[in-house]
């Protein structure tokens, strides 16, 4: 008989307890009283063979039900024939092999490769070995299925001409979700082989383990018990710092007028850096280059001067570290021209009471943009200046049929009129823009207030206020509205209704572009729009065309999926070769290197910048404790065969007891001495009738 | 020097006596059958009333009838005052309640001090009593007077409420109360710091009094004689511990011994008497000792001591 924890078998020891307790002369029959202890100290207690044990049964029954307790705890089995080998090596390993843009740094990657051979050539004949790439994303190079059928020296080399394939890519490090990648991996493999014995599961990263690896799903992921993680850390010795855009409002924060035009450019130091001082410069050569202090672990703003009169620089360049993956900022050409938003009406600009003052301040704060609303009188004649974007047209009051057929002509032109009904009655500018003669508007009811209904959260317009933390219209009260008949709007689409069904917003598409229709207006005797968080974002959203997409930006991160203009035909990559799009297709996701793509529509060329993740920056390498922290169990010795054996052995050792289950008799044995020596100890305890009073009875 | 002790009482027959009167008369009576007996009871008779007379003594004291015999002057010194005074200071604490056998040390600590008594009035002196426990409990002042015996006695017979002893307050009380210089015997176990009772003693002697102290002690407390562990309880404090006699006795004794010493060493550098009594010892003895030792301190027996057969002198 064996023993799974014999450590318990100490406690048997308690046995000595009760019967050292009873020769230990402790025990004094009464107390003496005496004159003064003065003389007199306390004597410890000691060992007498005058103590004499009265009740063996019993002493006897207590000292076996400790000893079968300790028995139980200590788990016995009987020894079986193992029906595992352990001499082939049986284990699960996931070989991990890191392709971040980090890895190009310097040898990391002969290191790298050198090390995954390592981990291939270690594996023995019965151990089964799964390769997974990762960076973005994870990719299963050789699956444990397709791994179990190639004997093991195919094996290795198919393993390893795999490893020797791949090469560090430009995206960055999500370490987290390969993790759970081949934690899964090698579950899936247990489960699909019907695995009843534990085979050792081990998972082997091999990574520069850097500081800007994400994590985060690690957090919510419960690691497997049995799946071990060993790391095979590579490091080089470069220090390294990063570049990054710093969007935002750089023409508003200028101190002046002459860096107005400046870039701005967040330049982080890795902490590990020996570098302090860098320099940045227009990868164009053009324009001075500006020197960059940042001490290690620190990140700086640099403003980079737009060299004058000449296009725009595509990329700014850093040098000065010993790493250059990561050197180079890509920009797309600033699309940001000057707009103007016309605005037909008859309102004072500093009337609190009027449309414009409200319509002036919605667009003060835009960033992207610098958009100028240009009050017109809507009884002279409308000039629309070609050169000029105009994005928007705010018609707010009834203008000549010139004027309206010339906002027409406007928005088949691909612009956006935006009518706000200020009165009932005849609209015949609408009427002309919409193509709806004679449409006659009427006055709403005037009874309390309305509130938007029926929002069109899928509309672009809309779209900004679909998450449920923004999408509460309820705070906007309308004391007055137009009682629109969008019926006799054809190919109108009603984006949102008032309280009892009257459209409020109402888009009918004209040409190539389309007229917007709003039953009430922002004015503060029409309802509370204006005061609203929403206004700024609706207007706003009005600024983009028809078909805009509201989720575009120029500048992107390598791996992203980008949403393209409507219209793209193809794509045109840093390395000039053209992805082409088929039709139906609004994303690209080919953003595999970091430089300047470009889409094709058929307005025109639309860049965009794709730049390195700024965390693959951060190349410091990170603690293992960290990975710990998260959950992960680390290998405390690296692919130690013997261990795994010795784990494997007691892995078999603890089957074998959990079938067996011996310490359910003992402890059922050892309840029934207890019950015996309850009922002993009773029977002897019980007051007895001396053999005289028996006599007497 | 002692007396035959086949001829000595039994304290236990002794104490078996309800009556404490019986008992300091038995024991007197056996301590005066004993003196017959004893070939040293010259010893125990004090004689030095006289000294020789020097100028500017109260002629009136001359003794002109030894000077008619001797045609010496000698002052007849404290005739009418030769009394003596003596102080019975009784403990009556708790620790004097101990007994390993049949009686308590304060039963025989009250027959001991009945016996002085009963022996000082039989020779007409002065006996006072003062009981204490923490502090003192009863004052009778020193009377040679019909019937002062019996309050003594009556005195004596009171139960002792048995308090913690504190022998430092009642003997400053002592010091305090007894103003007129005597005889003050105190019987008690001393069972106290062997310093405090230093200084307190010191009290005494430094009043003029002369001291005798009767230490009285159970037998058990002199061997410690116990034979199984068991849980001690101080008689005085209530405080118990587990001992084991047998590891314990080593040091018990030279603890008890170390301490008796002190107090020997203290009285004899106080010039105190010192007398450690046993209650299984006999009564009579203790007179014996008391005798002697004051017949030593007094100074050697004179010739009317030697003449003297039945009165022994505590004087």
């Amino acid at each position: 008989m064996s023993f799974l924890t014999p450590l318990y078998l100490l406690g048997a020891l308690a046995v000595a307890a009760p019967i050292v307790l009873h020769l230990i002369r402790r025990t004094t029959r009464g107390e003496v009283p005496f004159s003064s202890l003065i003389f007199l100290e306390p004597s410890p207690p000691r060992l007498t063979r005058r103590s004499r044990l009265d009740q063996w049964p019993l002493l006897l029954l207590r000292a076996a039900a400790l000893i079968l307790l300790a028995v139980a705890f200590a788990r016995p089995f009987l020894r079986e024939t193992a029906g595992m080998s352990l001499g082939r090596g049986d284990r699960r390993i996931a070989l991990l092999i890191d392709t971040s843009a980090s890895m190009k740094r310097a040898d990391l990657w002969p290191k790298a490769r050198a090390a995954a051979a390592e981990v291939i050539d270690g594996c023995l004949p019965g151990d089964q070995l799964a390769v997974i790439a990762f960076d973005g994303s994870p990719r299963t190079l050789l699956g444990f299925e397709e791994s179990s059928k190639l004997d093991p020296a195919r094996r290795a080399v198919v393993a390893r001409s795999l490893v020797d394939q791949l090469a560090p890519g430009w995206q960055a490090t999500r370490l987290g979700r390969a993790l759970v990648h081949a934690a899964g991996v090698i579950e899936d493999a247990g489960d699909a082989a019907g695995d009843t014995s534990k085979l050792a599961r081990r998972i082997v990263l091999v990574s520069d383990l850097q500081q800007g690896s994400e994590l985060d799903v690690l957090g919510d992921f419960e690691w497997p018990r049995d799946v071990e993680l060993e790391l095979k850390t590579v490091t080089s010795e470069g220090s390294n710092a990063g570049l990054g855009a710093v969007a935002g409002r750089e023409d508003r924060e200028a101190k002046d007028e002459k860096d107005a035009g400046d870039l701005r450019v967040r330049v982080t130091n890795d902490a590990a850096s020996k570098n302090e001082a860098f320099t940045l410069a227009w990868a164009d050569g053009k324009g001075q280059p500006v020197p960059a202090y940042v001490p290690p672990g620190e990140t700086r703003v640099v403003r980079m001067p737009r060299p004058a009169g000449t296009p725009p620089g595509h990329a700014v360049k850093l040098t000065g570290d010993a790493d250059d993956f990561d050197d180079t900022l890509h920009l797309a050409v600033d699309s940001a021209q000057p707009a103007f938003v016309l605005f037909l009406g008859r309102d004072a600009a500093d009337d609190a009471s009027g449309l414009l003052y409200y319509l002036k301040r919605a667009f003060e704060g835009t960033s992207a943009r610098p958009v100028t609303v240009e009050p017109v009188s809507p009884d002279a004649p409308l000039a629309m200046d070609p050169g000029r974007s105009i994005p928007l047209v705010v018609a707010a009051a009834e203008t000549p049929t010139p004027n309206a057929e010339r906002l027409r002509a406007y928005a088949n032109d691909g612009g956006t009129v935006l009518v706000v009904l200020g009165a009932a009655g005849n609209v015949p500018t609408l009427a002309t823009l919409a193509d709806a003669p004679g449409l006659i508007v009427e006055e709403g009811p005037t009874r309390g207030d309305a509130m938007l209904t029926e929002i069109a959260f899928d509309h672009p317009l809309f779209a900004p206020f679909a998450s449920p933390q923004f999408n509460d219209f309820t705070k906007i009260r309308f004391w007055k509205h137009r009682r629109l008949p969008a019926d006799k709007l054809a190919g109108a689409r009603v984006l949102a209704r008032f309280e009892g069904g009257d459209p409020a917003i109402v888009e009918k598409p004209v040409g190539k572009g389309r007229v917007v229709i709003m039953a009430s207006g922002w004015r503060p005797a029409d309802g509370q729009l204006a005061r609203s968080s929403k206004f700024v974002p609706l207007l706003n959203g009005l600024l983009a065309g028809p078909g805009a997409d509201p989720g575009f930006s120029p500048q992107r991160l390598v791996g992203d999926q980008v949403r393209l203009p409507e219209g793209t035909r193809t794509v045109r990559k840093p390395d000039g070769s053209s992805v082409a799009i088929e039709a139906g297709v609004g994303s690209f996701s080919g953003t595999d290197a970091p430089g300047l793509y470009a889409a094709e529509t058929a307005k025109g060329r639309v860049e965009f910048a794709v730049n390195l993740d700024p965390a693959e920056t951060r190349t410091a390498p990170m603690d293992a404790e960290t990975l710990e922290r998260l959950g992960c169990r680390l290998s405390k010795d690296a692919a130690r065969v013997e261990a795994d054996r010795e784990a494997m052995r007691q892995l078999q050792i603890e089957e074998l007891e959990g079938r067996q289950k011996l310490w359910r008799p003992l402890i059922l044995a050892a309840l029934a001495v207890l019950i015996v020596e309850t009922w002993l100890g009773g029977w002897l305890g019980r007051p007895r009738a001396t053999p005289a009073e028996a006599h007497a009875s | 020097m002692r007396a035959d002790s086949r001829s000595l009482i039994d304290p236990k027959a002794l104490l078996r006596i309800k009556s404490l009167q019986l008992r300091a008369r038995a024991a007197v009576e056996g301590f005066i059958k004993g003196i017959h007996r004893s070939p040293f009871h010259g010893f125990s008779v004090e004689f030095s009333e006289y000294r020789q007379y020097t100028p500017g003594d109260d002629p009136r004291y001359l003794d002109w009838r030894l000077y008619a015999r001797s045609d010496r002057y000698f002052v007849k010194r404290f005739e009418d005052e030769t009394n003596l005074r003596c102080h019975l200071v009784l403990d009556t604490s708790r620790s004097m309640g101990y007994r390993s056998g049949e009686f308590p040390k304060f039963e025989y600590a009250r027959t001991a001090a009945a016996t002085i008594a009963y022996f000082l009035t039989l020779q007409r002196d002065a006996v006072g009593l003062v009981t204490f426990e923490d502090r003192i409990t009863d004052y009778l002042p020193p009377r040679h007077r019909p019937g002062h015996f019996r309050r003594v006695l009556a005195m004596l017979d009171r139960e002792p409420k048995g308090r913690a002893t504190d022998l430092a307050t009642p003997l400053e009380e002592i010091a305090a109360t007894v103003k007129k210089r005597g005889l003050i015997v105190l019987i008690s176990d001393l069972l106290a710091p062997a310093d405090m009772l230093r200084s307190k003693l010191g009290y005494l002697r430094s009043r003029g009094h002369e001291v005798i102290v009767l230490r009285t002690l159970d037998p058990a407390e002199l061997t410690f004689s116990f034979d199984r562990p068991a849980m001690f309880r101080d008689a005085e404090s209530g405080r118990e511990l587990y001992i084991d006699p047998d590891s314990a006795r080593g040091s018990y004794l030279k603890r008890f011994h170390d301490h008796a010493d002190e107090v020997r060493r203290a009285c004899t550098d106080l010039g105190i008497e010192f007398q450690p009594i046993s209650t299984d010892s006999p009564l009579e003895l203790m007179l014996f000792d008391l005798l002697k030792a004051r017949a030593r301190r007094i100074g050697a027996p004179n010739r009317r001591a030697a003449t003297s057969s039945s009165r022994g002198g505590f004087r």
